[in-house]
């Protein structure tokens, strides 16, 4: 079975329309600190959750600016997210999104903490839906 | 947004792929925080310089940049760096200097003048002057006590906004974004650890909105600066509006519509704390976070060099920290002060310094700021004094 729920491109970084972004679900209800919460070396988010190609979903980021360096560090070590998620974005999340070259998007009509049981399946974005295959 | 024919053409490449990058960053922040247009800056302020804070990505990101001859598009200051001086018989690794020296030499290429987290010091701005700094505690100097305008930016988006010049035209840069939301009367602080043990509760009460103080009007600048130092450690907001200090209180006091007032003071264990608790042998005394006015170093210095006993090498340290615009007025000091355990460090920072990889564990500190930041970035405990009861203490008056 097929969810979908709308979503508006952020940052798009030349993908350019018509293009699809595909990933395992990394949902969390939390806010992310990434300065903190993200250790960029072994690409793991609260110390269990691996964050390489995933599609992550979370409702804002919250914490140090300097954590934009940490998302671009993971790009760098090769654990890069395969795309960002938000319910808002801020400032430190579109810089990250920016330099490290990871798609954001905005979920429009749904809370991300809602999503938290559809982890690890697997999702595509594609014509403004997030689409999860249940 | 609005662009102008300039800014749509650096938008859409056609100055090349850094400034599109660098203006892109920009056009959507300042979408997203209800800007209308961008504004032109004559000052910006970049934070993240710290190796231990930004690692060898950081260090990738910064020297691609540089490597791309990229320079920065309006006058540009940077943060303080870490210490990388050795303590005892302890020194940072080669690896770790020559690391830090490649961030400043990166941030120095594409243009920055100098490293300090008292960026006013360098270059003052004016009333009512855009800007665009990172540094919680310059970002509050500049909009409250300057009249200055510019938001809390981070530290990668100052480094986009060098490059293209310009901010966005939002928050604190319009009248009405300064207008207080949060009515705070303090009483008349004593000293300076009190002025920054206030500003930590004040920060605690409005921690994200501009609050209107009450209370501070015949402060000095160094004990405001102690204040709003520690208030931005536990608060958001970008500005205190200061009665009888910052441009235009009275204005943004009466557009406030503020009625009822929040009275903020400090316990009588506050107050004990910063006096009477036992210091640990080992621990290093560190004053200048934020860094020191020459005002202030000087006098510090003057103190020291009338009041101090000499010392041995293996006995206490104390560590007087300033930026860049010092350096003339107490360099020639150096020698002395080094036989009495002091010393003078420039343009760096404890607080982004691992100063547990030094063989330190205590830190005390007249500064509210460095009390927050030291346990959770420096890997040592810190306490909090007064800036007379250091010196005492230090020099043997106790």
């Amino acid at each position: 079975m097929k969810k979908s729920y709308r979503v508006k491109e952020v940052i798009s970084l030349g993908t350019g329309r018509g293009s699809i972004v595909c990933g395992l679900l990394l949902p969390s209800a939390e806010p992310i600190s990434y300065l903190g919460d993200i250790d960029p070396k072994s690409g793991v988010l609260h110390g269990n959750e691996v964050l390489a190609d995933k599609i992550l979903v979370f409702p804002n980021a919250v914490g140090s600016t300097v954590g934009s360096y940490v998302i671009y560090a993971l790009r760098k070590y090769n654990k890069a997210p395969k795309a960002m998620v938000v319910n808002s974005e801020d400032p430190v999340t579109i810089i990250a999104s920016i330099i490290s070259e990871v798609p954001l998007y905005k979920l429009i009509d749904c809370q991300a903490r809602s999503l938290v049981s559809y982890k690890g399946c697997r999702a595509c974005i594609k014509e403004g839906e997030l689409i999860i295959e249940t | 947004m609005y662009l102008t024919r300039n800014e749509e053409a650096i938008f859409n490449g056609e100055y090349g792929e850094i400034p599109q990058k660098a203006m892109k960053a920009l056009v959507k922040v300042g979408e997203v925080s209800g800007a209308n247009k961008l504004v032109r800056v004559n000052h910006v302020h970049i934070s993240g310089i710290s190796y231990f804070n930004i690692g060898d990505p950081g260090i990738e990101f910064l020297e691609g940049f540089a490597d791309a001859e990229t320079k920065f598009a309006t006058y540009t200051t940077a943060n303080p760096y870490a210490i990388l001086v050795p303590y005892r018989n302890k020194r940072f690794s080669e690896e770790v200097i020559l690391k830090q020296s490649k961030i400043i030499r990166a941030l120095t290429r594409m243009g920055a003048k100098a490293f300090t987290c008292a960026p006013y010091y360098i270059r003052r701005p004016s009333v009512g002057e855009h800007i665009a700094w990172a540094e919680s505690n310059a970002v509050l100097y500049a909009n409250s006590i300057i009249g200055a305008h510019t938001n809390r930016e981070g530290g990668p988006l100052a480094f986009f906004e060098a490059i293209v010049g310009e901010t966005y035209f939002s928050g604190v840069h319009l009248y009405d974004g300064r207008i207080p939301k949060c009515y705070v009367s303090v009483e008349k602080p004593a000293n300076y650890v009190e002025s920054a043990l206030l500003g930590y509760k004040v920060g605690e009460t409005c921690p994200d909105r501009i609050p209107y103080v009450e209370g501070l009007a015949n402060v000095s600048e160094s004990w405001l600066r102690a204040f709003l130092s520690a208030f931005g450690a536990t608060s958001g907001a970008p500005m205190v509006v200061i009665e009888g200090v910052t441009p235009h209180y009275r204005k943004l006091f009466s557009d406030s519509g503020l009625k009822s007032k929040i009275f903020v003071s400090l316990s009588p264990e506050e107050l004990s704390f910063t006096k009477g608790s036992r210091s640990p042998e080992d621990a290093v005394y560190i004053i200048g976070c934020p860094h020191l006015s020459t005002k202030e170093i000087v006098g510090i210095i003057n103190y020291v060099l009338n009041n101090c006993p000499k010392r041995s090498n293996e006995s206490k340290e104390l560590w007087l920290i300033t930026g860049p615009y010092s350096a003339n007025a107490v360099y020639r000091y150096e020698n002395k002060l080094r036989d009495k355990g002091v010393r003078l460090l420039y343009n760096s920072c404890p607080v982004v310094t691992r100063l547990d990889l030094l063989g330190i564990k205590y830190v005390i500190t007249d500064s509210g700021k460095a009390l927050y930041y030291l346990p959770k970035l420096a890997g040592v405990r810190a306490l909090i004094k007064d800036r007379s009861v250091i010196l005492k203490e230090f020099c043997g008056g106790r």
